[in-house]
């Protein structure tokens, strides 16, 4: 199947990348023992043995993990289709048939596999050299949290996409871009839980797509969230992905629309 | 039915006309005005099967936006168009699965992957059978010697071989019909050689349809029969490339040895252009057959040996698009 392929390619593309992958580890793994440091600063300073719902050990692995998912999450850098929309490289994208969101779809799960399996299992493997992880309780607790963190890579990607077409009508798009991805930052419960967030904050964000794409599945993981909940933000997940993509769908074919009547 | 039908087409685009200045920058947010570019404008042809077309013009002149319609990117503003039944920017997943493309300037390659990867990657967007492929595969091989860089990232391929394993990619699916756009681009002439042998082998035993867009008339000399030529986004001449000459050629050379020296050599119609001992360069113009001015010669004086020199076919679209010597003609049949 041509999704497979690309899904399959990308991977296989990620590996002509080795030093700028080892670079990243190494760079992931040192701002998450500062980033660590700081919490546990934190937590001593207040004298609480939870903040949040958080136990200081909690919040040291959520550090770990934001750490281990940065690079397949993909917050920061993500302009494959502005670039394609921009150069009018786009067109080779045109005279293939195949259905253009779902292969970046792929290709952007392939290149997130590479980076969940290189840059993330190292960060989560090294870091108990220094502080003591929480981990997932049983085999159906890991499988739950790694659905809700591909849910989560596949969430993002819509939102990424999305910002990437705004290309389709803004020269300084790049520049919108990177304001979305700064908000996507701190919104999705990077930077710290969504749960430290005062609660007109926490509500705000909350119908928002954002915490479902860092903040959930740390929280699946964490078993912070179970039972009921679980199957809760699972779901919500799922309604974001659908909706962002329907969005995402609706757009690009205004967007190509546009580009194909008007030129390019 | 032919394969391409193409009946009064056009593109207009909209321009926003860009004030100057500060405040003109200013007022451009309020309101634009627009300038509507006519960069097709009103052409109709017809394609046959099998045909190898090279599609000339200069810079600017429409070319690639005729391309992006048949390939289905772009909309048209006006007229028809349909390729093998289909209409392309309709029903573009079904067109683009039975044509090629390779635009010289983009590639359609992975640039981190080897190439054999990203041809591989083709197999399963075409659905193409893994026989059909594999069988395919060692035939551009052979023809356009992939094996040396089948392996090697397309990033560290050099252009003419990334134009190679482009070319071999675009035709793996076995398309009917093939949009060139530029294939020679910056290459050297070895390469160049090699990629037009593939093009002719493809369109004679494979009966591929081939649409050649290039500033090379090299390509067009050696590889088409028919030549489209078109101009600020009219449809200037569509015929063979003996009627391009013959028609614009303007003026030929007529190289004579003669026998002796005659001291008065001048004739009717022909001028005479360079002199050196007993060899005469005579020009003359296309009212006149170079057999008639042979005879005239032959009647008068004893000759050793004569050669007829055509303009360049370079020369000749050089003079067409400085000259603009069609655009008056074609205005001239408008007006009929």
């Amino acid at each position: 199947m041509v999704y497979l392929a690309l899904f399959q390619k990308s991977f296989q593309r990620m590996i002509a990348y080795r030093g700028a992958t080892i670079a990243g580890v190494l760079t992931n793994f040192f701002f998450g023992l500062l980033r660590a440091y700081v919490f546990i600063a934190v937590y001593q300073a207040s004298g609480r043995a939870y903040i949040g719902g958080y136990s200081l050990r909690d919040a040291v692995t959520y550090t770990a993990l934001t750490q281990a998912l940065i690079a397949s999450i993909n917050l920061w850098s993500w302009w494959e289709v502005l670039r394609l929309i921009r150069s009018g490289d786009i067109t080779t994208d045109l005279t293939k048939p195949y259905h253009f969101f779902s292969s970046w779809l792929a290709r952007d799960l392939g290149r997130a596999m590479f980076q969940l399996i290189f840059r993330g299992a190292p960060i989560l493997i090294f870091f108990p050299l220094f502080f003591e992880l929480t981990w997932p309780g049983s085999l159906l607790h890991w499988a739950f949290a790694l659905l809700s963190i591909l849910l989560a890579i596949m969430i993002s990607f819509t939102w990424r996409f999305f910002v990437n077409l705004a290309a389709f009508w803004f020269v300084d798009a790049m520049g919108i871009g990177r304001f979305a991805y700064l908000t996507m930052t701190f919104m999705s419960g990077f930077t710290v839980p969504v749960a430290y967030f005062p609660d007109w904050l926490k509500f705000a964000v909350n119908l928002t797509p954002m915490p479902s794409m860092v903040n959930t599945p740390i929280e699946v993981y964490l078993g912070i969230v179970r039972g009921t909940d679980l199957w809760v933000a699972l779901g919500v997940q799922i309604f974001w992905f659908v909706l962002m993509t329907l969005l995402c769908e609706f757009l690009y074919r205004r967007g190509v629309q546009k580009l194909i009547i008007q030129g390019g | 039915m032919a394969l391409i039908e193409v009946r009064e087409l056009s593109k207009h685009f909209y321009v926003a006309k860009h004030r100057r200045g500060v405040g003109g920058a200013l007022r451009n947010l309020f309101s634009r005005e627009y300038t509507i570019v006519r960069a097709v404008d009103n052409i109709s042809f017809q394609i046959e099967r099998g045909e190898l077309i090279g599609y000339l013009g200069p810079n600017g002149a429409g070319k690639s936006t005729t391309i992006k319609m048949l390939t289905g990117i772009l909309v048209p503003s006006g007229g028809t168009l349909s390729v093998s039944g289909l209409v392309p920017w309709k029903q573009r997943t079904e067109h683009t699965r039975r044509i090629g493309v390779v635009f010289g300037q983009r590639t359609n390659l992975w640039w981190d992957l080897p190439v054999i990867e990203s041809l591989d990657l083709l197999k399963y967007i075409y659905k193409v059978p893994h026989e059909r492929f594999q069988q395919n595969l060692r035939n551009f091989e052979k023809l356009l010697g992939l094996e040396e860089f089948l392996n090697t990232p397309v990033r560290s391929l050099s252009l003419g071989q990334r134009m190679r394993a482009d070319l071999a990619g675009a035709l793996l699916h076995d398309p009917d019909l093939v949009f060139l756009d530029e294939p020679t681009i910056g290459l050297d002439v070895v390469a160049k050689e090699r990629i037009r042998s593939f093009i002719k082998e493809i369109n004679t035993q494979r009966g591929v349809t081939v649409i050649l867009t290039t500033h090379d008339l090299g390509d067009v000399e050696k590889l088409c029969k028919r030549v489209m030529m078109i101009d600020h986004g009219r449809l200037l001449l569509d015929g063979p490339l003996s009627e391009l000459q013959e028609r614009f050629g303007g003026e030929r050379e007529l190289v004579v040895d003669f026998a002796e020296d005659y001291p008065e050599i001048s004739i009717d119609g022909a001028s005479v252009i360079a002199r050196e001992g007993q060899r005469v360069t005579y020009r003359f113009g296309r009212g006149m057959s170079a057999s008639e001015l042979i005879s005239k010669l032959a009647s008068r004086y004893r000759i050793l040996d004569l050669t007829v020199r055509e303009p360049e076919i370079e020369n000749t679209v050089r003079r067409i698009y400085e000259e603009r010597l069609l655009s008056h003609t074609s205005s001239a049949i408008r007006e009929k």
